[in-house]
């Protein structure tokens, strides 16, 4: 093999980080080409879809158990407690609706962290993004200018993102560093933490 | 004004005749009186004349929250005026609700409400965020409890928590219930009918707010160990719908069974914050249930007079009947314990009521009792005054007077209510220290907890299905219950021979006192003290959570000593309500006829008030507070409103 001298390998390595750098620019192209095709009145978030690369899905999911829960509420005092350090109902990342005279149905909702998640592909400032330990979907508060963006796309009823008004940013689930809060305290058990292995 | 924590800073003032709303800073009474019962106590004792009655425009009903409402635990909402039921002299007492309103009440901004007056029309107020209205409500006079809140939720948001009146509030049935959602309930005292008497049909809050916490990470630590103690997935590992349910009996029941067939769907349902959810939801599957119910506390007892002619254990009969006194608003215990009594004593006979009594407990035959009190119909017009005016002011026969005296059990000027406590060797109910705290209650017994209630199957606490009552380790683990908190077996032992000892008077002031600091914080009896747990590894709880919580919330290191001196403190500004009524020794006593035919302990009560009122700075002969105990607790101001308002004498 010819010698290769210190000069030309370093350009060789220039030359093959540019063409892997120009590959992955023609690949994001290719996503923007297929962004520019969707239908003038797609959201925005569809388009941001196309651009954003395969997100994994969370690790852990939190998982209700309508029948057994008795509406206590719990959840919401230890999710507002741990993420906030006050109590309050309106700032719980878990809600639970309620049907009190129609046998008292409640219905947790906690955020279903979804494998498309269309809070992240409707956030504009990229605040929305996924933990690396837990693969929550989780909004980075320095980053979140309010919008509300992800709650419009939020696709559940009823939306699992919350505005905090003093802050001015939005907040929700972010299962707690693997650890859910709700999980713990719930009286009855009716909030399990099921890990994907 | 400092940073308050835990309490909102504000209490609600309405005044109903003039139709105006003012606030007052919470901090007018907090901390000395805590919160919940220990500034209803104060409101009452500043604002309410003691020849208020019930019905009266300026008595006062305040509905109070405190420190831990809107936190772990902090489950209910205490009520307090001079109640309906209240006979010869209408009396201040309390009842309390769970459920959700109380909390709602905080994210709403406030510590309470305090309604006063009356308005010249029905009208409802609407509460949000800080902002508080008196709005029309003569659209909704006449609905029951289930359509006054779904109008008011169609009219204004499903966020919102209510409480309210229904037909029985309106026409002034003294036993009528203030009722929230499907069955949280205030029934003790007909308080239903001091609101209606003010023209006040609902209550409705809501709120974005957030409760204070001074220290989060300790309340969480301490929610964790004290959720380890009593939460139901401790004795319920595999989370299997339909539960079984809070109180053991209910697996038993038909509606259950219904729940397991499939026929029915029972749930649990939950007060804010409560690890222990005892509440049993119901919905009938087949058509035949308008929207669903709930049965909660002593409404899940079953009734004999009904199991005996329809063959159902808790079955689609008591749901009826539990679910149209909801509707109504009408007391279950005060309403039904009642009826039951007088068909029992045939007070209510064929004769009088025109009804075929072979038809007792069946579905129709109930029924119609409801709407008859409800709607004062016949001789029912006459029940609806109460246990004291049905009795006594109506039918004044010898039975009919046996029978209140039996069931009121308290002589003197402030008897009436259908809960004397009074108990006898054998009951399981009350036991010798429910004796003592019935008869020196401020409350006409409403308030009266005992050893038995607080670590039996009752409250959960030793799950009998796994350690039976009869076994010796039962018994073993509340022997070691009673040396820990009581200081020895002895105690325990005493209580459960009947025999009036040393511990008696200690242990009734014990109770007092954690039914007082409970009812201020306010917590709920079914979860604190818990004197023992089934789940740690000596069976043994800990009573000192509600005080720890409480410094957690507030910041404030209440002490045990202070924790008792507060509970001292609320005992005797509420003995001072009852005193500036002319309240004596005389008047902490039982009938006769309890006496004669319960338990003839006479001479055994007589000696343990000596010590009672010894023991609590009392004058042993009148039973009026000494100047010195009040100025002790900071109550000059009562010492010396007792002696130049009202002309009491207040001994040195």
């Amino acid at each position: 093999m010819a010698k290769v001298s210190r000069r030309d390998f370093i350009k060789q390595a220039a030359i093959g980080s540019a063409v892997i750098a120009g590959a992955n620019m023609l690949r994001g192209y290719d996503r923007i080409v297929k962004a520019a095709e969707l239908p003038v009145n797609a959201p925005i978030s569809a388009s941001r879809k196309a651009i954003v690369p395969d997100i994994a899905p969370a690790r852990g999911h939190i998982v209700v158990n309508s029948a057994i829960c008795a509406g206590c509420l719990t959840c919401n005092i230890a999710c507002s407690l741990y993420k906030e350090g006050f109590i309050s109902l309106m700032l719980s990342r878990i809600q639970v609706p309620k049907d009190e005279l129609g046998g008292y149905v409640c219905e947790p909702a906690p955020c279903l962290q979804c494998d498309g998640p269309e809070c992240l592909y409707a956030c504009p400032t990229g605040a929305l993004r996924v933990d690396d330990v837990t693969g929550a979907r989780v909004i980075e508060p320095n980053a979140c200018n309010g919008c509300q963006l992800c709650i419009q796309a939020c696709p559940a009823t009823p939306k699992r993102i919350r505005y905090h008004p003093e802050k001015k940013i939005c907040v929700k689930c972010d299962l707690c560093d693997g650890e859910p809060q709700c999980v713990k305290f719930c009286p009855l058990g009716a909030i399990t933490y099921e890990k994907t292995l | 004004m400092a940073n308050l924590y835990g309490w909102m800073g504000k209490i609600l003032w309405v005044d109903l005749t003039e139709g105006k709303i003012s606030t007052i800073p919470t901090e007018n009474y907090v901390p000395k009186f805590v919160g919940g019962r220990g500034i209803g106590a104060r409101i009452h004792w500043e604002e309410v004349s003691p020849k208020v009655k019930a019905f009266d425009p300026e008595n006062i009903i305040t509905f109070m929250t405190g420190p831990l409402a809107g936190t772990f635990f902090g489950t209910r909402l205490i009520v307090q005026g001079v109640c309906s039921g209240g006979y010869p002299v209408e009396f201040y007492a309390r009842t309390t609700m769970g459920g959700h309103f109380a909390a709602k009440l905080k994210f709403a901004g406030y510590d309470g409400i305090v309604v006063k007056g009356k308005s010249p029309k029905p009208v409802y107020l609407l509460v949000n965020d800080g902002n508080a209205e008196i709005r029309d409500a003569q659209a909704l006079w006449g609905e029951d409890t289930y359509a006054t809140q779904q109008r008011l939720w169609s009219l204004h948001d499903k966020d919102y928590k209510m409480v309210v009146i229904g037909p029985a509030g309106e026409n002034l049935v003294r036993m009528a219930a203030i009722i929230s959602d499907d069955s949280s309930c205030c029934g003790t005292g007909g308080y239903g009918a001091v609101m209606g008497s003010k023209n006040l049909k609902a209550i409705a809050v809501k709120g974005t707010g957030a409760v204070p916490v001074a220290r989060p990470k300790e309340l969480l630590e301490l929610a964790y160990y004290t959720q380890r103690m009593f939460s139901r997935k401790e004795g319920e590992k595999e989370a299997t719908p339909p539960m079984r349910q809070y109180r053991k009996v209910t697996a038993t029941t038909d509606l259950y069974k219904e729940g397991l067939k499939g026929t029915a769907r029972i749930g649990i349902q939950g007060c804010f914050g409560c690890s222990v959810a005892c509440g049993m939801s119901v919905k009938l599957l087949d058509g035949s249930d308008v929207g669903g119910g709930a049965h909660k506390c002593n409404e899940m007892g079953n009734s004999a007079v009904e199991s005996n002619i329809t063959g159902q254990t808790v079955g689609r009969v008591h749901y009826a009947r539990v679910k149209l006194l909801d509707l109504l608003g009408l007391g279950n215990d005060e309403w039904w314990g009642s009826v039951k009594g007088f068909l029992d004593q045939r007070l209510l006979n064929a004769e009088n009521t025109g009804m075929d009594m072979s038809k007792q407990g069946t579905q129709e035959f109930t029924k119609e009792m409801i709407y008859k009190t409800v709607y004062r119909q016949g001789i029912f017009d006459k029940v609806a005054e109460g246990m004291a005016g049905f009795c006594l002011e109506y039918l004044g026969t010898k039975t009919a007077k046996t029978y209140y005296a039996l069931n009121s059990q308290k002589a003197g000027i402030h008897g009436g209510l259908r809960m004397g406590n009074m108990g006898a060797p054998g009951m399981s109910w009350n036991e010798i220290t429910t004796i003592i705290a019935s008869a020196v209650s401020n409350c006409g017994s409403t308030d009266v907890r005992n050893f038995n209630r607080c670590s039996t199957d009752q409250a959960n606490y030793i799950d009998e299905r796994i350690i039976s009552r009869a076994s010796e380790e039962w018994k073993n683990i509340h022997l070691r219950s009673s040396k820990k908190w009581f200081g020895s077996e002895q105690a325990v032992q005493d209580l459960w021979d009947w025999k009036w000892g040393p511990y008696s008077v200690p242990i009734a002031i014990l109770y007092q006192g954690w039914r007082a600091f409970t009812e201020s914080l306010a917590t709920c009896v079914f979860d604190f003290p818990h004197t023992t747990s089934m789940y740690t590894p000596d069976y043994l709880g800990d009573v000192d959570i509600e005080r720890r919580l409480y410094c957690a919330v507030t910041g404030i290191d209440l002490t045990e000593e202070e924790r008792k001196t507060f509970a001292k403190r609320l005992y005797m500004q509420e003995r001072a309500i009852l005193a500036r009524q002319g309240h004596l020794r005389k008047d902490d006593w039982f009938s006769d006829a309890a006496f004669d035919q319960l338990w003839d302990c006479r001479k055994d009560l007589s000696n343990a008030l000596d010590e009672f009122y010894t023991t609590m700075g009392m004058d042993v002969a009148t039973a009026i507070p000494k100047r010195s105990t009040f100025e002790s607790l900071g109550l000059k101001d009562v010492a010396d409103d007792l002696g130049s308002k009202y002309g009491v004498s207040v001994p040195a």
